[in-house]
């Protein structure tokens, strides 16, 4: 019985092997050719879907979580590579009240990470799929001594 | 009660329906943001010291009516994974300060291209060689709260100031799997360069004496990221992604060069390509098959011993198998 057992059982593992391993795969890089003639003229662009995202309201030394979600997409005909960076534009969110502190208290990821990362000047967001959105959402953390207030700040998402 | 899997039926249906239209509204209002594009996002030109050279890009806008296009020049090196680091004005000799904007902010109508025309003049004593300098095109925002998100376009701009340019640097690693099968390989590599002019975005793979032909460096390897397709400039270093397919099994010999013969330094590696996964499947199914014909041959084998010593009228008093 044993033996009939662990037979079947190498089987059964090769047979799950051959379907891993030999079930046709689409390459996404393979459908990405294109020839451009005639006049379509290179164009190599982003969309935003919304500017500006509002966080609530937190007391001092509390994180907050933004309720929705910012996606870019990424249009090119030019089959050259690109990368994506979120990057922090100003050094510190700031109120009217003459309040500051850091934008690095701002983290985001891309939707459906788990983790949050820290603004920086380089951060990048780099994602291969053309035509394909890519959502972030945001994080921030209120540091334990701002001042009461409306904060603000700008971050720029940058394709290069 | 024959009706009520109609009426579920048909509140499927509208359940389904509604969540199309909201669908569709998503998508729609997701659709409804700035959009900026630009016809090129690299620049190449070759000035003599203290000539100019006169550029034109092709910027194009989609969103609300009308925008207003801010452009900034910036110095800028290259990370090894691709992205850009802006740097502080380094004073007059520095490449951003060679580029006069037409304007730096131009007025944008919505599905009108606009032309951002600039000129390229290198400080005259340059010395030869090849400049990156950066346009970061950005949408001007107006005011807001809580957290305002710029979308920026970066151009790179490459200058060789004309004269006698050397080429020069290595490959300081290459990283291969050592055994593969027939399917596309990834392969990455690390460039330093170390001369004067910028080493493009081309080089050689070749597999033992046989030369595979042109390779694009930096070309991505699905799935993984990517970098821009820019040049490693001078004093720069940077990863390099790419992928090879093997044309047959063997023993293979990669060996890496940048692409000018001058910039040989081709670091090699050996990659065994076989069929690995067919032997691991030969190596479960011929003992399973043996182990399970091993044990229909005993039963076989019992069953006729019985019936043979039945035939003969004797009694078999050993234990059957209950297998």
């Amino acid at each position: 019985m044993l033996r009939r057992l662990v037979g079947a059982t190498l089987l059964l593992l090769a047979s799950v092997l051959a379907v891993v391993w030999w079930t046709p795969v689409v390459d996404a890089e393979s459908t990405q050719g294109m020839t451009v003639t005639g006049t379509v003229s290179a164009q190599t662009g982003m969309t935003l879907d919304a500017t500006s995202v509002a966080l609530p309201a937190g007391a001092p030394g509390s994180a907050v979580t933004s309720t929705s979600q910012t996606c870019v997409t990424i249009a090119t005909n030019t089959g050259q590579t690109w990368a994506l960076a979120f990057r922090a534009g100003t050094a510190n969110f700031t109120s009217s009240g003459g309040g500051s502190f850091p934008t690095t208290q701002l983290r985001w990821r891309i939707v459906g990470q788990q983790n949050f990362t820290a603004v920086s000047s380089t951060g990048n967001v780099a994602t291969d799929q053309v035509g394909k959105d890519v959502c972030l959402d945001f994080q921030l953390v209120y540091p334990a001594d701002a001042p009461a207030g409306d904060y603000s700040a700008s971050f720029n998402m940058i394709l290069s | 009660m024959g009706r009520l899997p109609g009426r579920l039926w048909r509140g499927a249906t509208a359940l389904g329906l509604a969540a199309l239209l909201v669908a569709g509204v998503a998508a729609a209002a997701r659709a409804a943001g700035p959009s900026l594009a630009v016809d090129r996002q690299r620049v190449e030109l070759s000035v003599a010291p203290g000539e100019s050279q006169d550029v034109r890009l092709n910027v194009s806008y989609q969103g609300a009516e009308s925008g207003v296009l801010e452009v900034q020049v910036h110095d800028f090196d290259t990370l090894t994974d691709g992205s850009f680091r802006l740097l502080e004005p380094a004073g007059w000799s520095a490449p951003s300060t060679w580029i006069q904007l037409a304007a730096v902010s131009l007025p944008l109508q919505a599905e009108q291209p606009t032309p951002l025309r600039f000129r390229v003049q290198p400080a005259s004593g340059t010395p030869p060689g090849d400049y990156g300098a950066l346009l970061l095109l950005q949408l001007q925002q107006p005011p807001g709260g809580g957290v305002v998100i710029q979308p920026q376009l970066a151009v790179r701009v490459y200058t060789r100031v004309a004269g006698a340019v050397f080429r020069r640097g290595y490959v300081s690693w290459l990283a291969a799997p050592a055994f593969v099968d027939l399917e596309m390989v990834r392969l990455s590599a690390h460039l330093v360069n170390t001369g004067s002019a910028m080493l493009d975005g081309a080089g050689a793979l070749r597999t033992g004496p046989v030369p595979l032909g042109p390779l694009a460096l930096g070309q991505p390897s699905p799935p993984g990221r990517q970098a821009p397709a820019s040049a490693v400039m001078p004093n720069e270093d940077r990863d390099l992604a790419f992928t090879w397919e093997p044309p047959g099994y063997g023993l293979y010999w990669l060996e890496l060069d940048a692409h000018d013969a001058d910039v040989s330094a081709g670091l090699s590696s050996w990659v065994l390509v076989a069929p690995w996964r067919a032997f691991v499947l030969g190596a479960l199914v011929l003992p399973g098959l043996w182990i399970l014909s091993g044990q229909r041959g005993a039963r076989l084998r019992e069953s006729a011993r019985v019936r043979l010593i039945a035939l003969l009228g004797g009694e078999d008093r050993r234990p059957r198998d209950q297998s």
